[in-house]
């Protein structure tokens, strides 16, 4: 992956835990930056002493924006979500590569229904203005946050509903008022809107049951777009703020079956399983770290987990229980992988 | 001499089960008639777009044949062409002579181009399917695999598991003399001459995915074989080529190190 010098032209103090970065290539590499809305930039950004990568999707839409913008939450614990919102200033000079992504409006021109949740709102944004500009549709929306100060681009929103009047339904979830997001809300705002688009990015509990939820409902899985907050390769809106949540938060320790002997291994929060094991001497097979080869494909006997990414897996594979130690994040405190199966 | 070519084999859709062949032209972008059809998933990673058997075991399965196999072996102008002092490229066939129908794993027979083909394998995808042709090679990474049968055996006796030279999916198998499995690896950045024309150069081992694991007969799948040649052979096995010099190969041709 090839980077580039970017820099920073403005900052913007989305809430108390967002900001958003207006970002310029330079004219060399401006045309390596054409974007397609819902895409994401891949950043490499120093922290001590050690280079990371990581991705955060556009929030400007190339129909009405003209600078790249992209909007990080700060998570806790988070090195590069915390260094976004500490440290860069305008004027400052940041590595990005090209954009990229497949979240991205498919050339059908279908109606649109949308769901964010949290910073899942940045990719989703950019395809609601895309729509509102560049088409007639009316896209319909459905924002999940936890409280209304952490509301990113509510003041965006309301703009756009100003100036494409009955053109955006917006409807806001605020789980200290609402409780919660839950299937009634989903199905309420789905109703009858079945042969549409649905574009899904939040939180990973978000997305599972969004997702449930339309496929029960009968949307098929063609209309089902879904940004993970993955790895670098996978479309990713804000990987760091997603990692850690839900009931990977529980679990302290996995088992593991490796080369005839079974391992407790201690669970670090948000890292994979192979990451744990490496970190406590113990190497089972592995070898691209990145979903592509299989190497790391094993059988998890108990337990559930989320793939950060499933490039290599099979739909047979995972009915069989396969899973790949690289992308593996435990979801409850009795996850036990056979590396030798 | 350093070996022999035992066998050619050409995948004429990528990913779907080869064929053996007992000549063919090999050009600067590969094999004649090798891997010109694919088919596309929106699903698919965009930097490897295509719908393989790591998504669906069976597609290995498939067994794909050119209309008019004859035709596709070597351009007709080949002597000509290359008689020339210029050593002229030889003009391929036109594309409608790459017209291929597959036969499916229950038997029955579609023209790759019918819709009915993407139509039997929707199904198989989250994404949807696209067909994509090109006279010019759709392969991974490089033009020509090589794979010896050296180096099959070696794996059968360090897995002690009747391991197919299938699995490997190569273009040419090879049969060294008097030297043991994975010596192609010792050809990188080494030239080889095959038969009186064809120049390769050994540029790189194959780096192996979980494609290996698939039975070329049952689409069952182990992942066993992957982590072996992970941890015993660095996750490489057989060596990629590029075509420095083009020309006829003949199964039982001759394979010379050059230097």
């Amino acid at each position: 992956m090839n980077f580039y010098p970017v820099r920073i032209i403005d900052v913007i103090n989305e809430t108390s835990h967002a900001r958003s970065f207006k970002l310029r290539p330079g004219d060399e590499h401006q045309h390596l930056f054409d974007y397609k809305p819902g895409q994401f930039l891949t950043f490499r950004i120093p922290w001590h002493g050690v280079h990371h990568e990581r991705c955060y999707s556009l929030s400007s839409s190339p129909s009405c924006d003209t600078e790249l913008k992209v909007t990080v939450k700060r998570v806790k614990d988070g090195k590069v979500s915390n260094w976004f919102n500490d440290i860069p200033k305008p004027g400052d000079t940041i590595d990005v590569a090209p954009p990229s992504g497949r979240f991205v409006l498919r050339d059908n021109n279908q109606p649109l229904n949308l769901f964010s949740g949290g910073s899942g709102i940045t990719p989703v944004i950019s395809l609601i203005k895309q729509v509102l500009h560049e088409t007639e549709l009316s896209p319909r929306l459905l924002y999940a946050n936890s409280a209304s100060d952490q509301i990113i681009f509510k003041r965006e929103l309301d703009d756009l509903n100003a100036q494409f009047p009955r053109r955006l339904y917006c409807h806001h979830h605020l789980d200290e008022v609402n409780g919660l997001i839950s299937t009634d809300v989903i199905e309420s705002f789905i109703a009858d809107y079945l042969d549409r688009d649905y574009f899904v990015c939040g939180p990973g509990a978000f997305m599972e049951l969004t997702e449930d939820v339309l496929i029960k409902t009968g949307v098929s899985h063609k209309n089902i777009l879904i940004e993970r907050f993955t790895s670098p390769d996978d479309s990713v809106a804000n990987r760091e703020a997603i990692v850690p949540v839900a009931a990977a938060n529980d679990v302290a320790e996995f088992r593991a079956t490796l080369d005839g002997k079974e391992h407790k291994v201690p669970y670090r929060q948000g890292e994979t399983l192979l990451e744990c094991m490496l970190a406590n001497g113990l190497d089972p097979v592995h070898s691209c770290k990145d979903a592509h080869c299989g190497s790391c494909m094993v059988i998890r006997k108990t337990g559930k987990n989320t793939l950060r990414k499933s490039t290599v897996l099979s739909k047979r594979d995972k009915e069989k229980g396969y899973i790949l130690l690289c992308q593996a994040i435990p979801q409850s405190d009795d996850v036990w992988v056979d590396c030798d199966a | 001499m350093t070996g022999t070519i035992d066998s050619i084999w050409r995948y004429p859709v990528k990913s779907m089960r080869g064929e053996e062949i007992d000549e063919v032209f090999v050009a600067f972008a590969g094999l004649m008639g090798d891997r010109v059809y694919a088919v596309s998933s929106t699903s698919s990673p965009k930097e490897f777009p295509w719908h393989t058997a790591r998504e669906q075991e069976d597609f290995v399965l498939y067994q794909a044949r050119y209309k008019n196999r004859s035709g596709t072996l070597t351009p007709g102008n080949m002597k000509e062409a290359m008689g020339n002092p210029a050593n002229l490229n030889p003009t391929y066939p036109h594309p409608d002579a790459f017209a291929v129908e597959v036969e499916t794993p229950d038997g029955s027979v579609v023209d790759i181009q019918d819709s009915a083909f993407l139509e039997g394998l929707k199904d198989q995808s989250e994404g949807e399917l696209s067909l994509h042709y090109t006279q010019r090679n759709m392969v991974d990474c490089r033009p020509v695999t090589l794979f010896s049968l050296q180096t099959v055996n070696q794996l059968r006796e360090e897995t002690g598991t009747d391991i197919q030279k299938l699995q490997f999916r190569s273009n040419f198998y090879v049969d060294w003399d008097d030297k043991g499995g994975f010596y192609e690896d010792e050809l990188v950045d080494k030239k080889v001459k095959i038969g009186n024309t064809v120049e390769l150069m050994i540029v790189e081992r194959d780096p192996r995915c979980k494609f290996i694991t698939i039975h070329p007969e049952t689409a069952e799948t182990d992942p066993k074989l992957l982590r072996h040649v992970t941890k015993a052979h660095e996750g490489f096995a057989g060596v990629y080529a590029a075509v420095l010099k083009e020309g006829p190969v003949n199964s039982g041709d001759a394979v010379t190190v050059l230097d």
